[in-house]
């Protein structure tokens, strides 16, 4: 106990050196928490409702670049193990700034605010229900461009030759905040009298397993189904179909990760010139240490412990901080809805709190231990 | 007068421990940067060297690229006799009316992506000249065969010459391999647009490329193209319509820039504290400067000019660190077209220069205050201290 009294003194001694230390070390587990979680993130998994591996998405088998014809949603219907069957058409587009690409998803009213977990509001819903050129809004869209219930907006097409305008029926919450819902019935219409070959078909159905079906199952019969037809299918959960585009992505999140790495041998090395710096400065008392009895191996463990208060105190300094930035400053404003979520998981601060913990014991055994095992009579005769 | 510049040199030498453990440390921080503005650098490079001075590509009005532009077959039909076009061999204009898919198809490795089809017209690979057969042969129209880009065939499946590649109803046979360079045509395969037409079930068309008879008459096709109300088209060269899509490359060099400004910022910390060391270590040389007549404001460049040069010896190793990445081609999708785009990383002289700026910038801010700090100490203190 006396020695850690002596261990937090020595922390101390130089303390510019060791807010330094411990300001680099901060900064750089900031970044890895943060690259850690982007990781995570980019895989879409925090989008995910347990609706989302009840509701299937049936679209062609060569890609989204090729509809379906609107006959299936009879045919998904009879099927059987489904209580919903909608169309589901992406329209691109953009909200006054052509930069800034976003999507508004068309499909049937039915389908909306069937999740238990966020519903819409009754009268918002049939408010929608009952306009062809309604729409739900996102409320966290809602928040950032100011709109309001009832609100005409304008949204330019960037695939389809028309753009949508569309009167704000309704708001819905949920972990999907960056596509409004519009319906599919005005986007066919306006699909009818622009561009008469691309209507009557939908990007993909939205297929919702009945509780007694499993979703697994339902997605084989689908498929097999439609083998034969005109447009072989491919269906999923709504699960997979979100993780399918960070597969997309390649080797993004690995190179995220080297990223990490790198940072992580960066601290090393800070933190390593640090204990050297003091291990150095300290040869005499070292050797006056040892000649009270002290054992190398104490010695050693002193200079870790110091290690592990100032590069340990950074480490907290910067997990604490990424989260408290990540909690203060709203992921979803800061990147204009790209990215929704910024959830620094209990998993990474565990992660990062052990790299904390290894690298500055790494970084203090080494340098420790050349001024522990250096014999005491050449320790004094050092002039530092 | 200044310091000589071999004080701070022979300095950094006789720390040796320190100074490689700083410069590792500026090392790691600017290897970073350069390794992500060598991926843009890299998707800036493809999009870029794509496209060939005389030709005009059309898309729909609105649309932001080739793969989100739906053209009906009767406003493609009016641009086959557009002003201005140069004329092939066979008197035909040089006009490509084309069928842009994507596909998903399996990567080698893992996951899947969009992979372009590229339907041409007659004349499409005459406009493209970079693009030439190394394997195989080019496809047929009407037997529904695809050419495939090399750097596709190595990391896709079912893309490799003799495979059969079935997307939907539609089978196509593989039965030649080309290399298009480091042009965005790297990414794609190509058949016929006709078999797009009919092995998708595609009555639109995508882009129309035109090849203009001469410089002067580029402005000629664009304006034909454009002006048409028909046809509702967005014409620009193809140079330039390529150049645009760098904006691809946008959200990675936002993060990468974050990334290596919080970096900077802890290495510039770690610099500080080397640099805030070796001042107090050399208390009695700065004093003996003093005494030589060395000013302050020599003394504190000196030691700036020490931060910097140890910064700009870790910008360099760093630099030298990432070049092994130089011409590493990978891929990833492309959110614009929805579609994977092929790129290799690229570690340019510029880049390196700016990854050694970059370094020196962390120096400067590493070394001024320690600096400040050798300047003020008073020579008769400093010469008294052990």
């Amino acid at each position: 106990m006396r020695l850690l009294r002596l261990v937090f003194k020595n922390a101390l001694r130089n303390r510019r050196r060791t807010v330094l230390t411990a300001l680099s070390v901060a900064v750089s587990l900031f970044l890895l928490v943060s690259l850690r979680t982007l990781t995570i993130e980019i895989k879409g998994d925090s989008l995910m409702t347990e609706q989302s591996t009840r509701r299937l998405i049936t679209r062609s088998g060569v890609s989204l670049a090729v509809p379906l014809p609107l006959a299936y949603k009879e045919r998904l219907r009879r099927l059987g193990g489904s209580d919903i069957v909608a169309e589901y058409q992406w329209f691109p587009c953009y909200y006054k700034e052509p930069r800034e690409p976003m999507i508004v998803i068309a499909t049937a009213p039915e389908f909306c605010g069937t999740d238990p977990e966020y519903p819409t509001s009754p009268a918002e819903l049939k408010a929608f229900t009952d306009d062809v050129t309604g729409a739900l809004i996102p409320m966290k869209m809602m928040e950032r461009f100011g709109w309001k219930l009832g609100d005409r907006v304008t949204f330019t097409g960037t695939i389809f030759p028309f753009n949508l305008d569309l009167v704000i029926r309704g708001t819905f919450t949920g972990p999907a905040q960056n596509a409004p819902v519009c319906h599919y019935r005005y986007v066919n219409e306006l699909l009818r009298r622009t561009m008469p070959s691309r209507a009557d078909k939908t990007m993909a159905f939205i297929v919702r397993t009945s509780a007694d079906h499993s979703p697994a199952a339902l997605s084989r019969q689908i498929d097999d189904a439609f083998r034969n037809s005109d447009v072989p299918t491919r269906t999923e959960s709504e699960k997979d179909f979100v993780l399918g585009f960070s597969s997309m992505l390649g080797n993004v999140a690995m190179f995220i990760s080297f990223i990490a790495v790198a940072v992580v041998f960066a601290i090393v090395l800070v933190a390593t010139n640090t204990m050297s710096m003091a291990v150095r400065e300290r040869t005499h008392e070292i050797a006056v240490l040892k000649t009270l009895g002290f054992r190398p191996a104490q010695v050693l463990l002193m200079f870790v412990a110091e290690s592990v208060l100032i590069s340990g105190g950074g480490a907290i300094a910067g997990i604490a901080g990424a989260r408290l930035f990540f909690t203060i400053f709203d992921i979803y404003t800061l990147t204009n809805g790209i990215v929704q979520h910024f959830d620094i998981q209990a998993p990474t601060v565990i992660l990062a709190v052990g790299v904390a913990l290894a690298m500055s014991i790494v970084s203090a055994v080494i340098p420790a231990w050349r001024g522990a095992a250096r014999p005491i009579a050449a320790g004094l005769r050092e002039v530092a | 007068m200044f310091v000589p510049i071999k004080y701070n040199l022979r300095n950094l030498l006789v720390r040796r421990t320190s100074t490689l453990l700083t410069v590792f440390g500026i090392g790691v921080s600017v290897a970073v940067f350069v390794s992500v503005m060598a991926l843009v650098e890299g998707i800036r490079e493809t999009f870029v060297t794509t496209g060939e001075a005389l030709n005009v590509l059309a898309i729909r009005n609105g649309a932001q690229s080739e793969t989100g532009s739906l053209i009906e077959p009767s406003s493609a039909l009016v641009a086959r006799t557009i002003r201005g076009a140069a004329k092939g061999a066979d008197g035909e204009p040089l006009v490509s009316i084309e069928r842009i898919v994507y596909v998903q198809e399996p990567r080698l490795t893992t996951g899947s992506s969009n992979i372009v089809i590229r339907g041409l017209g007659e004349t499409g690979r005459t406009l493209r000249p970079v693009v030439h057969l190394v394997n195989g042969r080019w496809y047929v129209p009407g037997r529904r065969e695809l050419t495939v880009s090399r750097t596709i065939a190595e990391r896709f499946r079912n893309t490799s010459l003799g495979d059969e590649l079935v997307s939907g109803r539609a089978h196509f046979r593989v039965v030649g391999i080309f290399e298009a360079g480091r042009s965005a045509y790297a990414s794609e395969m190509w058949t016929a647009a006709e078999d797009i037409g009919s092995a998708f079930d595609r009555v639109n068309y995508s882009n129309i490329l035109a090849r203009a008879a001469d410089r002067g008459s580029v402005r000629t096709v664009i304006d034909a193209l454009s002006d048409d109300p028909r046809m509702r088209f967005d014409a620009k060269s193809e140079r330039a319509f390529y150049a645009e899509q760098t904006k691809a490359a946008t959200p990675v060099k936002i993060l990468g820039n974050i990334i290596a400004i919080v970096m900077a910022v802890g290495s510039a910390f770690a610099a500080m504290n080397t640099m805030y060391a070796a001042v107090a270590s050399r208390g009695r040389e700065v004093a003996v400067l003093r005494a030589l007549g060395f000013s302050r404001a020599a003394i504190a460049f000196s030691f700036v000019t020490e931060a910097v040069l140890l910064s700009i010896a870790g910008g360099i190793v760093g630099g030298i660190g990432v070049t092994p990445l130089n011409g590493l081609s990978t891929g990833t999708t492309n959110w614009f077209t929805f579609s994977e785009m092929n790129f290799a990383f690229a570690v340019t002289a510029p880049l390196f220069a700016r990854g050694v700026l970059f370094a020196a910038v962390m120096g400067l801010a590493g070394g001024i205050l320690p600096a400040l700090r050798a300047s003020r100490m008073s020579p008769a203190t400093a010469m008294r201290a052990l």
